[in-house]
């Protein structure tokens, strides 16, 4: 039990962490629910009573295990905040404190006894609101989309570089045709289009899609997984690398998988090279910057 | 109470997802082809839409004079508003329409942990629902969990998809993320209306920084801002923008039909807990917040006495 608590904490830690790390509107959350609860005239407790309620209940070890539980811990910790009135609750602080600035200027102006010149209060309010978005703007981000998903897209919304190996292939209006590509480009296939079938799917390299499909696979997909990205296990040499890449490929062809994607890194490896000179089932189709296409003959 | 624009649109899109739930479980269970899945959803949006548009077409044919008198008094207090704070709304309006272009043209998608596309395009290569896996397009070894089987967002798309001939990538990453962010902006549209009743400078202002929040927030996955731009065709995105917030809005002003249209949306979209979401935490804590303020009262006046 010790463990298992000491494991909870951790994933605890580590799913703050994501939510602190890249930016502090948590922070200014709680900073904007403190000021709701300052301003006498804020009418509406009950909403302010619910997000501090919803905040103690996200932030105690207790609740958030009760609440992943209630959930069977299908969700992560970090889908949980989507219950937290992020954005109801800063946008809200925000307008009233913009209004309170405004009102303390026309106060202030007041005690003073001098005219409240309306141009004036507009001008305190606009710049009470451009310190706000700055503020905002400072602690969230304007990181671009590119680095957040670290991929270059086309208008397409396909990576570009999987995009142009897809968009070679011949694909039929009514069947499909076997693809056999390094993650990069299998990822994006079934994205392209429905005919384009793979031997194992996304789920083998990114494990949360098995709580999706349950779809398992036999040792040999892992090994025709390794092989097609390049991380085969390292320790065949000579002859016996020769005979691997050729009884791959020969399976490849026997499995009918119509195109091989290889990158051109790969595609240079002399073992790879001497293999398919040395079959004649596949033969060169085309090449983009990055990859290298064979299809079936 | 007449409802609102915003309200029937939020409202409307809400039963649209229920009608595609059920034209979708019932071409699951049935083991109906796409098309035919089509044509049920067709014909349950027209009568939908049919029993939406006629009352209202009657009202206006009928058109008492006090219901014509208070239309025109909310269309008046837009325009009112529109004329009083040209700069804030023009500026909303400027962030907003920025936003759905770069949804449009420049955003990109989220794929991790995510299938909603291959699903889509599985359904329209097979015409069938999850007749084959959708991640390599062969048949099923083991399976998928009727619990996401059950779920009817790549449904609907697929659909949409085959009626309007656009492609499944451009729906889901680029027009149905559109129209979810302007669905989450009527949503605080009527929060702005809530909060701040009959002040329409702070209304616009909070729809400012609604906006302002959902750009710059856009850095966690647990943020709003970025469910709408990287993810806007999930169940999750819609869950986050406008289901949460609506049904929070609801319960506090007590519309419970509403909270119902709410806590029936989230079953479809995403995976529940036999039918218990996060819709249901958010309306079980308001009404238990309710029921500690009554007894404290009551216990108050007690004393009291």
């Amino acid at each position: 039990m010790g463990v298992n608590m000491a494991e909870f904490f951790q994933f605890l830690k580590n799913s703050y962490s994501s939510l602190t790390e890249s930016g502090q509107f948590l922070m200014l959350f709680m900073v904007s629910l403190l000021l709701l609860w300052l301003i006498k005239e804020f009418a509406k407790k009950e909403f302010r009573q619910f997000a501090t309620i919803i905040l103690l209940l996200l932030l105690c070890p207790v609740s958030v295990k009760l609440l992943l539980l209630y959930q069977t811990q299908f969700y992560g910790y970090e889908s949980l905040w989507a219950m937290l009135p992020m954005t109801a609750v800063l946008a809200c602080a925000a307008a009233a404190a913009v209004s309170k600035i405004s009102s303390e200027y026309a106060a202030e102006r007041g005690r003073l006894r001098k005219t409240v010149s309306g141009k004036r209060e507009r001008v305190y309010e606009a710049l009470a609101v451009a310190v706000l978005a700055l503020l905002l703007f400072f602690c969230g981000t304007l990181t671009s989309a590119k680095k957040m998903t670290e991929q270059d897209f086309d208008g397409d919304k396909l990576q570009k570089e999987a995009a142009e190996v897809l968009r070679l292939l011949e694909i039929p209006d009514e069947g499909g045709v076997f693809l056999l590509a390094p993650d990069e480009v299998a990822a994006w296939a079934r994205i392209y289009s429905g005919h384009i079938l793979l031997p194992y799917g996304r789920n083998l390299w990114e494990t949360e899609l098995s709580a999706y499909i349950y779809d398992a696979y036999m040792g040999d997909m892992a090994e025709l997984h390794n092989w097609m990205n390049g991380t085969l296990e390292a320790g065949s040499e000579g002859e016996e690398a020769l005979w691997k890449e050729e009884m791959l490929l020969s399976y490849c062809a026997s499995a009918g998988y119509h195109y091989l994607v290889f990158s051109v890194e790969r595609d240079d490896g002399k073992y790879l090279q001497s293999a398919m000179e040395n079959q004649s089932e596949y033969m060169y189709f085309a090449k983009t910057d990055k990859y290298v296409i064979y299809r079936l003959l | 109470m007449q409802k609102t624009t915003s309200e029937k649109l939020i409202e409307g899109s809400l039963i649209v997802i229920g009608l595609a739930e059920a034209a979708h479980l019932a071409a699951l269970f049935l083991k109906l082809p796409l098309q035919t899945c089509s044509w049920i959803m067709a014909v349950l949006f027209i009568l939908a839409l049919a029993a939406a548009v006629c009352p209202w077409v009657i009202r206006r044919i009928i058109r008492k004079k006090q219901d014509k008198e208070k239309k025109e008094a909310g269309e008046k207090r837009l325009f009112k508003l529109l004329k009083l704070y040209p700069v804030l709304f023009v500026i909303i309006g400027v962030l907003i329409l920025f936003q759905l272009i770069w949804n449009y043209r420049m955003q990109v998608p989220y794929t991790a942990g995510d299938i909603t596309v291959e699903t889509v395009q599985t359904m329209l290569a097979e015409n069938g629902i999850y007749t084959v896996n959708p991640l390599t397009g062969q048949a099923f070894t083991t399976g998928m969990p009727l619990r996401l089987q059950i779920l009817s967002l790549p449904t609907l798309y697929a659909v949409l998809c085959s009626f309007t001939g656009i492609s499944a990538q451009l729906m889901c990453y680029g027009i149905i993320p559109g129209i979810v962010l302007l669905l989450s902006y009527l949503v605080y549209g009527r929060w702005a209306a809530y909060l701040f009743p009959k002040e329409g400078k702070k209304q616009a202002l909070f729809l400012l920084f609604v906006a302002l929040v959902y750009q710059f927030g856009c850095y966690s996955k647990a943020m709003d801002g970025f469910h709408l731009f990287f993810c806007g065709c999930r169940g999750t995105a819609i869950r986050a923008g406008i289901i949460l917030p609506y049904v929070l809005l609801c319960t506090l002003q007590k519309k419970w039909k509403g909270v119902i249209l709410c806590l029936f949306a989230e079953i479809c979209v995403v995976w529940t807990f036999y039918g218990a979401g996060y819709a249901a935490v958010t309306v079980g804590i308001v009404l238990v917040i309710r029921l500690v303020r009554q007894v404290s009262l009551r216990l108050r006046q007690k004393r009291k006495a």
